[in-house]
């Protein structure tokens, strides 16, 4: 078992970024903890693992990438700690999620609902359906005001214009009283952006924000995000396939395969030293300006289903770097850096890079090594 | 919007032009004279002379077919061999009882159905969702004309809470015309015992018309409200922390009547259909009941008035819901076809 | 998410006639819904089959000393104004309604079908020609119009299928259309243009042999309302005359009566509702299986 990594300690600065001043003295504790979460989508044969016991934090001011194929559960993630599954019990989450000190996953609904929107929200990948077709988008940022703050519709509607000035949609007034589809893409997810927003919340989780968007109105909504997060210091989950559009924006960056985390770190490290054979396949798939020296690699393989409780590491079959261990163990999340605070007292993993691997990548290895196909 | 309305009225024009080329070929092509169709069965060589030239049925048909026209759009449908009057009279006197019912109805389906498939689809798989499903299936395979006579065997000759048919009792006096519609003249002259007779009669038949409605639009509704509950813009709607109650009520509601409304439209047409029967069973005084005396007299200028005058409102009805259907999607837009 | 669809496809259920009614057949046992309309259609079309085997008594011979009988145990639904028993005249005019049903959509599949290929298949001006006829067929309440024509043709059954068969047609027609539109185009169709085929033979055998499921999903679907328009044409006295036994017609024969022997047109009338419920489940299953077959 090649554990060379171990030793080693990674030459990146391991404490977060200036803007986020709490995260490594282990005092404060996180604005977000979600704890083993698991969830299951119940089908009519069993129950089909989404997420399968899921460890991370997020503390204010600070912005986490979640990053992973789709069906990876990054977005299932961010509906659970949402609590947005349908109430009928065909989903059912576990673990815990603490939010600002209380387990969210346990509280009533009308407490949550009073939570949402407020304290923490989201924005969706696709802002042409996350728009009510039939309401003017006035009355949709409007109603947040409305409801939450007891707003008078007047006031609520002169708020509603100074938001959408503040994400940047021309003529706000006139605009308020137009539908979404007289938006343009971009327009559009500035509007779902000022929705969630309209509170100062202090989580947002802005899942795949950009996926939808021509490539050219991406820089622009990423940097409305990120020009929001650093004024208000509201901690931000960034859920995203693509690598790229974490590496400018976040602090950290949680890799998600299966339903389960294989590599957290700081974004640096996890750039500068990828551990997790995933991790390395992600970045192979990445366009970058900078390398110019291999073409790029996409993974070869499909994620998995998960049916069963995962028996064996999820990622073996695709692995080049796969041992005969990963077939039978699933393997921990094991910290692999030198740490700045000890896991016991602070954050287990917030200041760390972690990798659940039994056969990490070496840290003198590339981070664009062509991963070898065992299929093809 | 009114550029929009002028052409589907210009497209309605051509849609009436060929109707009245059908209804023509039906009268003047099917084996038979048609002017002794025209003067009934038992009519004398001389009285079919009569209509022969009255309506030029020797001149060639193109000839035959202008004069039908021209005379159909200065009202005149002929003469009905039952009333012995102008069919054009005898539409004006029976339309509003019609009308009175198969608005009624329109009432009924719209306030018992789209409420029922809402609750249906926001309690998806639940009991009431179960028990309307079940109610819906057995709607639409009803026949409305045995519908109306055991809901009259119930409700007037075993139970006698409600009258077997008519639209006012024979005791009552009928209120004065203004409308033709007796429930709402009477409520207009403020007769309330009329009034209150006349709603008694409209019960029975009004249910037995919409039955069938009602199970359609259940149907639709429910199926549009769970699609609707199943879209990124009520995740959202959540997300933003709104009362459920605002949720459905004020997101997912408008979203899933805007497909609903296109059903109606369709509805419209089968309830003007289902009057021939209804109306026959409970011997409603409106163009159904008139036509089915006819088809009986074999009266085929009252038979075609009153289908011509149904495919006519039936065309309008469209285009009303059309334009509702229009006002309520802001994506719809009046350019595209 | 249903784990059944991840299964391979198994290749053996492709392609042979009777194994795709046979898992067609399976597909609608499945579903309690559409297996009870299956069972029921099966039922109503033994017995329109051995009507006269079935039958208890004769439906037509007069027996005015038993007149009017309530339902009992020598009549199970109870004898007519002619002492005629109830049940032997339903069960005998379960073929003339099923038949009756069947004349009606085969009309309307025999006129709409090649006027749907045309339309589809030449495009340009045909198309837009046979389309707005199509539409003006379609502006009439297609019971209206049905009555309409009933009337002008004279009262009898034959008249009625006629009728409203006639009146039916525009729906497949459309529906013909639409499928031709999306096929058109297709790999085996410009094939089979590039082989020389003629365009009789692409519009029969290879556009219309791809367009079956869509339309036979529609037949059926169609059915109980055939049955349903059949009855309320007869109820109306255009359909079957006096004394021939037929659902509708019984009903209307029963108008001076049932308020004082409600027997008389409750039990033809259940059967209606329950023959048209049948082939409504039974569409619907279908509906259900072979287009989730096709998706796949």
């Amino acid at each position: 078992m090649s554990e060379s990594g171990l030793e080693r300690t990674t030459e990146t600065r391991l404490l977060p970024a200036s803007n986020h001043p709490g995260a490594g003295d282990g005092l404060l504790s996180p604005l977000l903890s979600v704890e083993r979460l698991e969830v299951q989508f119940r089908a009519k044969h069993g129950a089909v693992r989404a997420v399968n016991g899921v460890t991370f934090q997020v503390s204010s001011g600070e912005m986490l990438g979640l990053v992973g194929e789709s069906g990876s559960g990054k977005s299932v993630t961010s509906l659970a700690i949402m609590r947005l599954f349908p109430r009928d019990g065909s989903v059912i989450s576990m673990g815990r999620v603490w939010f600002d000190g209380q387990d969210i996953l346990s509280i009533p609904e009308p407490a949550m609902r009073r939570l949402r929107g407020r304290d923490m929200a989201i924005v969706f990948q696709n802002p042409m359906t996350s728009l009510n077709p039939t309401m003017r988008v006035g009355l949709q940022i409007a109603e947040i005001l409305m409801v939450h703050e007891g707003l008078g519709r007047r006031q609520a509607f002169e708020r509603s214009e100074a938001l959408l000035q503040m994400v940047g949609v021309p003529a706000v007034h006139e605009s308020l009283a137009k539908y979404a589809h007289e938006f343009s893409g971009g327009m559009q997810q500035r509007i779902t952006i000022a929705m969630a927003l309209a509170l100062q919340p202090r989580l947002l989780i802005a899942d795949e924000p950009t996926t939808a968007l021509d490539v050219t109105i991406q820089a622009q909504v990423l940097d409305l995000i990120r020009e929001r997060a650093a004024e208000t210091g509201m901690a931000v989950v960034l859920i995203t396939h693509n690598l790229g559009v974490a590496a400018g924006l976040t602090q950290r960056i949680a890799v998600m395969y299966a339903g389960l985390l294989v590599e957290v770190g700081e974004t640096r490290s996890i750039f500068a030293s990828p551990r997790h054979p995933y991790t390395v396949g992600l970045l192979g798939s990445l366009p970058r300006a900078d390398y110019h020296r291999v073409k790029l690699t996409p993974i070869p393989g499909m994620p998995p289903v998960q049916v069963e409780e995962p028996k064996g590491c999820p990622f073996a079959p695709r692995c080049a770097r796969q041992i005969s261990v990963c077939s039978t163990e699933t393997p921990a999340l094991r910290s692999m850096g030198r740490q700045v605070a000890k896991p016991s007292r602070a954050v287990p993993n917030t200041c760390s890079h972690l990798v659940a691997c039994h056969n990490p990548v070496p840290t003198e290895e590339t981070p664009l090594m062509p991963l070898g196909s065992r299929r093809d | 919007m009114a550029r929009y309305i002028a052409r589907r009225l210009v497209l309605m024009v051509i849609v009436l032009a060929g109707m009245s080329v059908l209804t023509f070929l039906l009268t003047h092509l099917v084996p038979g004279n048609p002017a002794k169709l025209m003067a009934g069965l038992h009519a004398t060589q001389a009285q079919v002379d009569v209509y022969t030239r009255r309506y030029g049925l020797n001149k060639p048909l193109p000839v035959q077919y202008w004069r039908y026209v021209t005379g159909l759009t200065h009202g005149d449908f002929g003469t009905s061999l039952t009333t012995q009057r102008p069919v054009a009279e005898d539409l004006k006197q029976f339309a509003p009882a019609t009308a009175e019912l198969v608005f009624a109805a329109m009432v009924l389906t719209v306030v018992i159905g789209v409420p029922l498939g809402a609750l249906s689809g926001l309690f998806h798989r639940s009991w009431f969702d179960h028990s309307t499903r079940v109610i819906s299936v057995a709607g639409a395979a009803m026949p409305a004309f045995w519908l109306g006579m055991i809901l009259q065997v119930v409700f007037f000759a075993k139970l006698g809470v409600l009258p077997v048919g008519g639209q006012l009792d024979i005791l009552s006096q009928s209120p004065p015309t203004i409308t033709g519609m007796v429930v709402v003249d009477s409520l207009l002259a403020g007769q309330f015992t009329v009034f209150r007779d006349a709603l008694l009669h409209l019960i029975l038949p009004a249910f037995t018309l919409a039955a069938g409605g009602i199970a359609i639009v259940t149907r639709m509704s429910r199926g549009a409200m769970e699609d609707t509950l199943e879209t990124d813009f009520i995740r959202m709607a959540r997300a933003k922390g709104m009362p459920e109650l605002r949720v459905v009520g004020r997101h997912a509601l408008p979203n899933a009547l805007t497909s609903t409304v296109t059903v109606l439209g369709l509805q419209v047409g089968a309830l003007f259909a289902g009057t021939f029967l209804v109306e026959s069973v409970f011997t409603w005084p409106g163009i159904g009941l008139y036509a089915v005396t006819g088809i009986r007299d074999q009266d085929y200028a009252a038979i075609m008035g009153v289908t011509l005058l149904i495919a006519i409102t039936y065309c309008l009805a469209n285009l009303v819901v059309d334009v509702i259907y229009a006002l309520m999607d802001p994506r719809i837009t009046y350019a595209g076809t | 998410m249903d784990l059944t669809s991840v299964r391979p496809p198994d290749l053996a259920m492709i392609d042979t006639p009777y194994r795709r009614l046979a898992s067609t057949l399976g597909g609608l046992i499945r579903n309690p819904l559409s297996a009870i309309g299956l069972s029921l259609v099966v039922l109503f079309v033994v017995i329109a089959v051995f009507a006269p085997q079935v039958a208890p008594q004769d439906p037509i011979a007069l027996d005015p000393v038993h007149r009017l009988l309530p339902p009992g145990i020598h009549h199970l639904f109870g004898t007519d104004e002619n002492g005629r028993d109830i049940l032997s005249r339903v069960i005998v005019g379960t073929r003339l309604s099923l038949l009756g049903a069947a004349g009606i959509l085969m009309i309307g599949v025999v006129i709409g079908v090649p006027i749907g290929l045309l339309a589809g298949y030449a495009g340009k001006w045909i198309d837009e020609i046979l389309m707005r006829v199509t539409d003006i067929f379609l502006s009439f309440p297609s019971l209206v119009f049905a009555i309409a024509v009933a009337a002008t043709l004279g009262p009898s059954i034959r008249n009625a299928v006629i009728a409203t068969g006639v009146v039916w047609w525009p729906w497949y027609a459309r529906l013909i259309r639409g499928e031709v539109l999306k096929l058109k185009h297709q790999s085996f169709v410009e094939g089979a243009k590039i082989l020389g085929a003629g365009s009789l033979r692409i519009m029969f055998l290879h556009i219309l042999r791809n367009s079956l499921t869509p339309l036979i999903v529609q037949v059926s679907l169609d059915f109980g309302y055939a049955v349903l328009t059949l009855a309320s044409l007869s109820f109306l006295g255009l359909g079957a005359q006096p004394p021939t036994p037929e659902w509708g017609e019984m009903i209307s024969a029963g108008q001076s009566y049932y308020l004082t022997q409600w027997w008389y047109v409750t039990f033809p009338g259940l059967t209606i509702l329950v023959a048209v419920m049948a082939f409504n489940l039974l569409g619907d299953g279908l509906r259900e299986v072979l287009s989730l077959g096709r998706a796949r």
